[in-house]
């Protein structure tokens, strides 16, 4: 297990090293919620309708299916709502008011290849932090993905990465290898290889690929500008531009800002994307200057706001 | 300008990623639909040559069945499901429902209007790889209670193989399922 080296002494490394852990753990308990073969809020549900059935996410709790359906009229018409159909309803409105909070605590799949990705050294792997334009690609990839029914096609099941890694587990859990069709193996290399083992923080489907994560982060690029919502909040008073935010952001959300943008402790400061922050506070954890953290209230206003300033950053 | 081409890199994906799985999923993942009581439904063949590039160069012998059988009777009713006349050894994966392995069936009742659906996953061993026809029988739908035939629909496994060619070759081999 490869480790990020961070600045600010021992202390700060295992302070993020233990947060890590910790969020670990929460993918662990949102894999026992959600996923076969424990699934346990789809028992709770099949409970409440006395059915006691064993949990299954494809075709009851997919929130990717629950986005694809979002812009079919016969879904609106028939007003005939899954649990999955549901439920992104739900991720949707936390993502506006508390961030994607689903994909920075919960999803078992982002975290299984941020994990797997910590496996390979970083020399191998692509950066993409500040040098592409992530929100860009993934709104496109969202937009896309909405209007697969108005094309007569669609990409719920035969593309997702939620079912390749059921059968992940399942395949362990029986020793016996699933059958993948073409598709399938299409996703297992792009999220499990090229987006998790050889491109940095390990997330790279999440990043582009993922519609539950995108729409959460259309709502969270919203829902952050509102003064009473909670984001990762960046206290530029505080910051001294050490780097550590970036280096160990999962989704490369975080990267060095441009000179003028803030008025710092030192250096440049940071910028956090909020079309691909999923508040994780993993950036948080390894910061030692407390210039990062997760709350409620207003987003820092860069001095690159007011001319002056940022002529005078120049100057 | 860079921004507009990354947004439409990003919509040209999926919509290119769902023209390519309508394209293989129908020649690598068969389905299997069944009713009770109604007519037969469409007999599955899976044939191994059909197989996209990918899956040809990465797990050539590996494929799945996904099967349901729909209750359309007025009633609850326990099912078993089992495959007849086939040679391949089938790992099955019950999606809902509690599997009783050794009868074969389902623990509770599917509701009237209720579907059981589950995954038979297989790979073509060695020793019959060089053959034309891997599987000749049938998955048949029963009632674990008295045995009865509820539905039964063919299956068909082959390399290449013309559907009229594949009926001269019946495999009586044991039921090696479990």
């Amino acid at each position: 297990m490869n480790r990020i080296p961070l600045k600010g002494g021992k202390d700060v490394q295992n302070h993020s090293d233990r947060f890590r852990l910790v969020r670990y753990a929460s993918y662990f308990i949102g894999f026992l919620l959600f996923y076969s073969p424990a699934a346990l809020v789809l028992r709770f549900f099949s409970g409440l309708d006395g059915k006691h059935l064993i949990g299954n996410l494809c075709d009851s709790l997919n929130l990717r299916m629950g986005v694809g359906g979002l812009l079919s009229i016969d879904r609106w018409q028939a007003m005939d709502w899954t649990l999955g159909q549901v439920s992104i309803f739900v991720v949707m409105a936390v993502a506006l008011i508390l961030g994607p909070l689903f994909c920075g605590w919960l999803c078992a799949a982002g975290a299984f290849t941020e994990f797997v990705g910590r496996l390979v050294p970083d020399r191998w792997k692509i950066d993409v932090a500040g040098k592409v334009d992530a929100g860009a690609v993934r709104y496109g990839f969202l937009a896309g993905y909405l209007s697969l029914p108005f094309f007569g096609t669609g990409i719920g099941c035969s593309f997702c990465n939620f079912r390749v890694l059921e059968y992940i587990g399942l395949g362990v859990g029986s020793g016996f290898l699933p059958a993948l069709t073409s598709t399938y193996i299409v996703v297992t290399l792009l999220w499990l290889v090229a987006g998790g083992m050889f491109m940095k923080g390990g997330r790279g489907w999440c990043v582009f690929l993922c519609p539950v994560g995108g729409i959460q982060n259309a709502m969270h690029a919203i829902g952050a500008r509102l003064p009473f919502t909670a984001k990762m909040r960046y206290r530029p008073e505080n910051c001294r531009s050490c780097g550590n935010c970036v280096e160990v952001c999962p989704m490369r959300a975080i990267a060095p800002a441009a000179d003028g943008d803030w008025q710092t402790s030192g250096g440049p400061g940071v910028r956090i994307s909020l079309n691909t922050c999923i508040a994780c506070a993993q950036c948080s954890a390894a910061c030692p200057h407390g210039a990062l953290g997760y709350g409620f209230g207003p987003l820092a206003k860069p001095a690159s706001a007011t001319l002056p300033a940022r002529e005078a950053a120049r100057s | 300008m860079v921004t507009a081409l990354a947004v439409a890199i990003g919509f040209a994906l999926p919509v290119a990623a769902g023209h390519y799985g309508r394209g293989m999923s129908g020649r690598e993942a068969a389905k299997a639909s069944l009713a009770f009581p109604g007519p037969p439904g469409k007999p599955v063949t899976v044939d191994l040559a059909a197989f996209g590039g990918l899956k040809k160069t990465l797990q050539p012998w590996h494929f799945r069945i996904f099967v349901s059988v729909a209750n359309k009777t007025a009633g609850p009713r326990r099912v078993g499901v089992r495959v007849e006349g086939c040679a391949l050894f089938f790992d099955w994966v019950v999606r809902d429902y509690t599997w009783e392995a050794d009868a074969r069936a389902v623990a509770e009742p599917i509701p009237p209007g209720g579907k059981l659906t589950l995954y038979l996953f297989t790979e073509v061993p060695e020793e019959l790889r060089g053959q034309p026809i891997y599987c000749d029988g049938r998955i048949v739908a029963f009632a674990p209670e008295t045995g009865e035939l509820l539905t039964a629909l063919p299956l068909r496994v082959v390399n290449g193989i013309a559907d009229g060619a594949a009926h001269e070759h019946h495999h009586d081999g044991a039921l090696h399922v479990h």
